[in-house]
């Protein structure tokens, strides 16, 4: 019996073996984040986090998600869905978008309000938590702010694609947190303007400036944007004076200059997503060369390489511009020229993101994805100034003109087309507003949005000329993605789908 | 007849026991069988704990009050009794039990007779497994176990294979089950992923002529004892031990041949030309230039003889084992080499084991069992099939028989040239690709058997199981595999260690009617994984390849990574056995692990079951015909924690974004969602057994009925994006499985001509009886097609959904009338499919079931027929009502030109031969559609093996040579194959391990026949 208390003395020791640490999981390769938001580093890197969901997403290179909402659909889909251009991917989710016939299964819709939630999500995260991260006030309030103002550009997409959208302000932990109904668009908006007002207040003008980072008078200017499609005319206005008047920004004297490389985040741009072909090694650039491009033109290391022409503008878009329109030119590409003298030429293909001199592969670009500049605001100012008076003011003609005027320049003189605007109703002025911005902002996601604000989707697209498409007044908004609907119950579907 | 009167005899004789005197006669005898006397014999008075056992010379002498009975038993032979009601001398023979009732079965923690065992568990012998040539232990498992299905996820030499005892139980979570090779319980193999294609296959590391026996516990009555990894079932290796006394030296050689079982017909250059020259035509499209003369270009090259080959296998083994009463040993070393079917596809192993066994005093003994293991695996790129084929598999089976293998130059032809997708050249893919997967691996414990007095035994054991290996991957720059890239080169490594402690408590204690065995210990084990892959591309120069990243002028690209887990266990286990009668047996498990949520780390895993030998009882002892009859019945509750370390934690990711075209800005953001609920998966499990044998063992049958519930399923499931993931573990929904096992063994005859038969079957339904969700879950796409199977509520797993077709469009029909698909305008000779709901249109609405990867019933037979020193055995192994999704003939009728296809591109449709199975010629169809044309029934009935073996031993020994066994075989395995299967082998599991996406063959790498020769001398 001696032995086997021995035995059982032996045996119960070995248990002492094992503290309760033993069975604790200590990740050593990937950081857990009871671990983390606890130091100022910290606080930075879950805000710099935020930029990778805008750019190339929240899902790995292998799936089908891959790519942030500004690395292809934000200016495809509000480009396709609209008179400007058409589909010619063989993937139906395009197809279908460019037809009018998408459904609520739409797998690029799905994507997009995937993108939009996660990077929400991740932003809250940043609200939530680095408040109680012990660090220089004032940089603190910078990064919150950054994350604001990338929560209120998230919301201001979702609430203007799909209407009441579920407005999630905090971190969810539990599920139950994140199977909410819909907020509705006013509600959601009110969330978008606090947003933009607070990271306008706290944003510094010297920590972390500009390069694709917020800073105070993106936020004004989004403002305006954003009161402009609310129907807040006279704020509308106000905040898109202070961001005029700042001095901070001006018009590049030519169109071309827009899309410069060497212009990155200068002059007229407000705000850009920030990319880098270079930076990235080749996989997380944007795809405006892909998708736009005219495709097969490689040839003995010329000519743009991997280009698909996916998206082509309509006939009919080409064809409204004046022929002698500096954004024409620089707007579309229909010949290639190469070193031997050889010339192809081609129905027009979008080229106006394609910076020839300094990437001539195309391919692998360094080009940003502007989402605020200077003329966008200013034809905003102009169109609230019309709305308010009911009719164009002094100050509407001189805004809408300043931008005609920069069309006329060809580079090196001003060409006798598109007079300066005058004596126009309030119709008349609207319609020409409508024109300018199409003109102007050719795939730079802004035509949908465009056509919905006024009214005149339905009507525009039936009469782009592009086949198949059967434009509804319910597609003033998407649907809300199936899969959504199945996980949440409480989601109601638009009207229509 | 016989038989009859026998049992006439036993009856009356049995029915004189009812006369009872007290008064006392003394006996003596010889207890022998048919040859020689056996020692140790127990001759003990029946109901007492009164007896004797037989000495030396066989014989016993004992006491007995007058008109007892005797019951005389030796293990391994059929307990025999007497009435006694005088002094007498008798000579008892016994008769050798030929079911072994009393062999001991190892169970977890433990062994027991087989007739004491309560719970379902399947035996396998050394004999059993080593006839043929073998080798791995999963080889040698399949068919011989009732409910065991054993699946190839591919042909590669040393690929794993994938076990499903009783079904598939899990969605995200395991499905394997746990291997226990003597008392250590090892991991998995997985591949960072330099490689394409198969990881090895752990199971290759036990050579199998090591291996003593293997043990399956099926229900959970015998896996709780396992805890959270006894959900799958427990798969026991035990290898074999030196013995004292004569050392016996083995040396095995065989040898082997192998080739392809079954080549696809394919259209030669010819046939592919007419076809391409019609599909533009039926286009009006102009025809290829490459298609211009078809009567020149005959039969052209056949891809598929270009990259297979006969190839060879061989396998030397030698073994050595002995000992003394203090120390025995038992050495073996085994090396092995298999030419794989396709060219340059190989595998080879060395293996050496030592196990030594040392007493250090007479109640302790110190052992170790050791094995190490090498393996190199030179794989050709298979089952690697994304969007596009790319396997050299699929590009033989596409690849344009008009293209010669070797250009003008004399150069390798680079790509195919009838269209899209472009495939390179099979062959030279084959030879030039380099993929070596290297593995070392070290399995082996120490353990001290302290046997404290008659009735205790403590026993410690500390195991490891480590694992190295090497993933080494190159393509040169002047193969099609390497054009967007100019050479691709890449390299892992991996290092898993896994230890093991345990220390367990034996009780053993008989009085009188009752019998105690009982167990306790306690366990933890630790794994810790490290990997680190890095690739490159871009190479100018291919000679140096993976053995020089820096030659590469790309950046390289660096990962790396480390995880571990822990388990901490509590078990134990009573058996009681009342009167040789009633069998009680309960065990629980108490197991924390690592992988789960803070507050429910630990679970509770009991069983309970209970026996009763009805054939002991009063009213069936006189049923002599009845040698035994056993019911079973038991209940358990066993758990899966069969998911990746750290699922519950909220892990962040590391991100990179650019602010300016200079400056870099790393981040980390959120990438899987928190769950402190986090718990392992549960499964309980009813089984009801019945073992019956009559006519002294001759036909012995075991029959299991079970049913396993699946709650709280590890499910990696959908979340809502506003919940900022796509998809978190949970605990949610549920799955059943139930079924029927049969198992017989029969003695058909014994005298001169010995027949012996085994059959096994096993019939096993499932259900995911709840997903909490109405959606399902998909497997990832294939060829573009979503949702080839869905997991879905109260539908079995390995559902497949598609279009049921219906015929082609025949002339005189109207194609606009016939209900389409929006994308595509049908003619004549096109496919139509069945508008389910009649809306006039082809949408996801008409998708309905199209069948299912679980087969109705597996099963498996054996019979062994013995003529002196001539033995034939045959296998025969199939399983019954299975479907699989033959994604090959999405390409191989394609009827386009743009790749070669099947000689069923001969019966297309054409308005002289208005075919209703296959379509017309169409240079551009439209996007893949499955249907029920593409689902074929994966029955199938194999001569899995047959075995011819001559024993020279007593010849040999006649001529005073000095062997002890001289067995020579030939063997062949898988030279009958019966099935309607039309891809290379109905036994094809592309994702076997992947319970969301079974069932599907697609560029898998091909099954072969081998025949074998081997020799096997002891001395």
């Amino acid at each position: 019996m001696k032995q086997i208390t021995t035995c059982l003395i032996l045996f119960s020791s070995s248990l002492f073996l094992t503290r309760c640490e033993f069975l604790d999981e200590t990740p050593e390769s990937v950081i857990n984040s009871a671990n983390f938001y606890q130091t100022e580093s910290d606080a930075i890197a879950a805000t710099n986090a935020l930029y990778e969901y805008l750019t190339v997403g929240t899902e790995g290179i292998f799936e089908r998600g891959f790519g942030g909402i500004f690395f292809n659909d934000y200016w495809v889909l509000k480009d396709i869905l609209s008179d400007n251009c058409y589909e010619t991917i063989a993937f139906q989710d395009y197809r279908t978008l460019s037809e009018f016939a998408h459904t609520s299964e739409n797998e690029r819709i799905e994507l997009y309000w995937q993108d939009l939630y996660k990077t929400c999500f991740a932003a809250n995260v940043v609200i939530d938590r680095v408040p109680t991260i012990d660090m220089n006030t004032d940089r603190r309030d910078h990064l919150i702010g950054e994350a604001r103002f990338i929560r209120a550009m998230m919301y201001f997409e979702g609430v203007r694609l799909f209407g009441d959208v579920p407005l999630i302000l905090n971190e969810t932990v539990d599920l139950d947190e994140a199977i909410v109904e819909r907020t509705s668009a006013t509600e959601v908006y009110s969330a978008i303007i606090a947003d933009l007002e607070w990271a306008r207040d706290h944003l510094s003008t010297t920590y972390r400036v500009g390069l694709g980072r917020p800073t105070p008078p993106a936020c004004t200017a989004l403002l305006s944007k954003v009161y402009l499609e609310l129907g807040e005319y006279q704020k509308a206005v106000d905040e898109a004076k202070i961001v005029i008047n700042s001095g901070k920004y001006s018009l590049f004297s030519d169109f071309k200059e827009i899309f410069k490389i060497a212009n990155s985040n200068s002059n007229e741009i407000i705000y850009a997503v920030n990319y880098s072909g270079t930076l990235s090694q080749g996989f997380k650039p944007n795809q405006y060369h892909v998708r736009l491009l005219p495709p097969n033109l490689s040839k003995n290391g010329e000519g743009p390489e991997n280009a698909f022409g996916w998206e082509r503008p309509t006939q009919q878009l080409y064809e409204s511009f004046n022929p002698l329109d500096r954004r024409r030119a620089i707007t579309f590409i229909t010949s290639f020229t190469y070193s031997d003298g050889s010339t192809v030429t081609f129905e027009p293909h979008i080229s106006k993101f394609w910076d020839q001199e300094v990437e001539p592969r195309g391919n692998n670009t360094d080009a940003d994805v502007i989402y605020l500049r200077l003329a966008d605001i200013i034809l905003i100012c102009a169109e609230a100034l019309n709305e308010i008076n009911n009719g164009p003011t002094a100050e509407a003609y001189n805004l809408i003109n300043s931008i005609r005027k920069r069309a006329r320049f060809n580079g090196s003189v001003e060409q006798n087309i598109l007079p300066n605007l005058s004596g126009l109703s309030y119709q008349e002025f609207r319609d020409a507003l409508l024109q300018e911005r199409q003109w102007e902002f050719v795939m730079e996601g802004q035509r949908y949005h465009d056509l919905v604000r006024m009214g005149q989707l339905v009507e525009k697209v039936q009469n782009s000329g592009k086949l198949n498409v059967n434009p509804q007044a319910f597609h003033q908004k998407l649907p809300i993605p199936q899969r959504e609907r199945g996980l949440n119950p409480k989601l109601t579907q638009n009207s229509g789908y | 007849m016989k038989v009859l009167r026998l049992v006439t005899f036993m009856c009356v004789n049995l029915l004189c026991l009812s006369e009872l005197f007290a008064q006392t006669n003394t006996i003596n005898g010889v207890v022998s069988d048919k040859d020689e006397v056996l020692i140790g014999a127990s001759i003990a008075i029946k109901g007492t704990t009164t007896g004797t056992v037989t000495g030396i010379n066989g014989s016993f002498t004992l006491d007995v009050p007058n008109k007892s009975i005797i019951v005389v038993s030796f293990i391994g032979y059929i307990s025999k009794e007497f009435y006694i009601r005088s002094d007498q001398s008798i000579d008892i023979i016994l008769e050798p039990n030929l079911e072994q009732l009393n062999e001991v079965v190892i169970i977890g923690y433990g062994s027991v007779r087989k007739s004491d065992l309560t719970g379902s568990v399947s035996s396998i012998k050394s004999d059993e497994i080593m006839n043929t040539a073998i080798s791995s232990v999963d080889q040698g498992i399949q068919g011989k176990a009732a409910g065991v299905v054993v699946s190839m996820s591919s042909g590669q030499p040393g690929a794993p294979s994938s076990i499903r005892i009783r079904g598939t139980n899990s969605i995200n979570g395991n499905n394997e089950p746990l291997y226990v090779i003597d008392g250590v319980f090892i991991v998995p193999g997985t591949n960072v992923g330099a490689v394409t294609g198969p990881s090895l296959n752990p199971l290759e590391s036990i050579n199998p002529s090591d291996i003593e026996s293997i043990e399956i516990l099926k229900d959970a009555s015998a896996t709780a004892i396992y805890g959270t990894r006894g959900a799958n079932g427990v798969i026991i290796v035990t290898t074999k031990r030196g013995h004292a006394g004569k050392t016996d030296i083995v040396v095995d050689y065989n040898g082997s041949i192998q080739e392809l079982r079954y080549k696809i017909p394919l259209l030669n250059a010819r046939q592919l030309a007419e076809l391409g020259n019609e599909a533009t035509d039926n286009a009006g499209a102009s025809r290829r230039n490459l298609y211009a003369s078809p009567v020149n270009l005959g039969q052209g090259t056949d891809w598929q003889d270009q990259i297979f080959r006969i190839a060879y296998m061989h396998n030397f083994q030698v073994s050595a084992r002995g000992g003394n009463d203090k120390t025995s040993y038992s050495l073996s070393a085994n090396y092995f080499s298999q030419e794989g079917i396709i060219i340059n596809s190989d595998y080879k192993k060395g293996n050496f084991r030592l196990n030594v066994d040392q007493k250090l005093h007479e109640r302790v003994t110190l052992g170790t069992s050791l094995n190490i293991n090498r393996g190199v695996l030179q794989g050709v790129v298979t089952d690697s099939e994304g969007a596009i084929p790319s396997s050299v598999t699929s590009w033989a089976l596409i690849f344009n028989p008009g293209l010669p293998v070797f250009n003008e130059e004399g150069e390798f032809t680079f790509e195919n040239n009838t269209g899209q997708p472009a495939v390179g050249n099979p062959l030279a893919d084959a030879k030039k690709t380099q993929q070596i997967n290297t593995s070392t691996r070290l399995l082996g414990n120490l353990f001290l058997l302290w046997n404290i007095n008659d009735h205790f035994s403590f026993k410690t054991s500390i195991g490891t199981d480590a694992v190295f290996t090497n993933e080494k991957a190159f393509v040169p720059n002047n193969i099609k595999r390497a054009q967007a890239n100019n050479g691709q080169a890449s390299l892992a490594t991996q290092q898993g260690i896994n230890w093991l402690l345990e220390n367990t408590l034996n009780f053993n204690h008989k009085f009188g009617v009752h019998a105690f065995q009982a167990v306790v210990g306690q366990s933890m084990q630790a794994f810790e994984n490290e990997f680190l892959f890095t690739a490159t591309s871009d190479f100018d120069d291919n000679r140096l390849g993976y053995n020089a990243l820096q030659v590469g002028a790309d950046n390289t690209l660096i990962f790396n990574g480390t995880s571990g887990w822990q388990l901490f266990s509590y078990l134990g286990r009573v058996n009681y056995i009342l009167n040789e009668k009633y069998l009680i047996t309960t065990s629980a498990r108490i197991d924390g692990s690592s992988k789960f949520g803070k507050g429910n780390r630990y679970g509770l895993f009991p069983s309970f079951a209970v026996a009763w030998r009805l054939k002991e009882e009063q009213f069936l002892r006189d049923i002599t015909f009845l040698s035994d009859l056993k019911l079973r019945a038991g209940f358990g509750k066993v758990g899966n924690e069969g998911i990746p370390p750290y699922s519950s934690l909220g892990l962040l990711e590391t991100t990179e974004a650019y602010f300016g075209e200079n400056n870099i800005a790393k981040g980390s953001g959120p990438s899987t969602r928190q769950n402190d609920q986090l718990k392992w998966e549960t499964t309980q499990q009813i089984d009801i057994g019945l073992d019956v044998s009559f006519f002294k063992n001759r036909i012995s049958i075991t029959t299991d009925i079970y049913i396993k519930k699946t709650n709280d399923l590890l499910l990696n499931a959908p979340v809502p994006y506003t919940s900022g993931f796509s998809s978190a573990f949970f605990n949610v929904g549920s799955m059943e499985n139930k079924g029927f096992e049969f198992a017989i063994n029969t003695v058909n005859t014994t005298e001169g001509l010995k027949w012996n038969t085994s059959f096994n079957m096993a019939f096993n339904r499932n259900e995911v009886t709840n997903l909490n969700s109405d959606e399902g879950i998909p497997a990832e796409p294939m060829l573009g097609i979503t949702g080839w199977t869905i997991i879905r509520s109260r539908q079995p797993i390995g559902t497949f959904y598609g279009y049921e077709t219906n015929g082609i469009i025949q002339q005189g029909e109207e194609p606009s009338q016939i209900p389409y698909f929006n994308d595509y305008n049908p003619t004549f000779g096109d496919r139509k499919y069945v508008d389910q709901n009649n809306d006039g249109v082809l949408n996801e609405f008409d998708i309905v079931k199209l069948g299912n990867a679980n087969p109705d019933f597996s099963f498996g037979m054996n019979n062994t027929l013995t003529y002196n020193d001539i033995s034939v055995s045959f296998f025969i192994q199939g399983v019954k009502g299975n479907e699989i999704v033959n994604f090959n003939k999405f390409s191989l009728e394609s009827f386009d030109g743009n790749q070669n296809n099947s000689k069923a591109a001969l019966k297309r449709w054409t308005p002289t031969n208005p075919s209703n199975e296959y379509p017309r010629a169409n240079v551009s169809p439209r996007v893949n559609t499955l249907s029920d044309h593409q689902v074929e029934d994966g029955t199938y009935v194999r001569l899995k093996d047959i075995t011819l073996a001559y024993n020279l031993a007593r010849f040999l020994k006649k001529q005073n040579v000095p062997v002890s066994s001289f067995r020579i075989f030939v063997s062949g395995k898988n030279l009958l194959t019966i099935t309607n299967y039309s891809g290379y082998d109905p036994e094809v599991n592309r994702f076997a391990n992947n319970p969301i996406a079974f069932g599907a063959d697609y560029g898998s790498y091909p099954t072969s026949k081998i025949y074998s020769i081997g020799l096997n001398i002891g001395f």
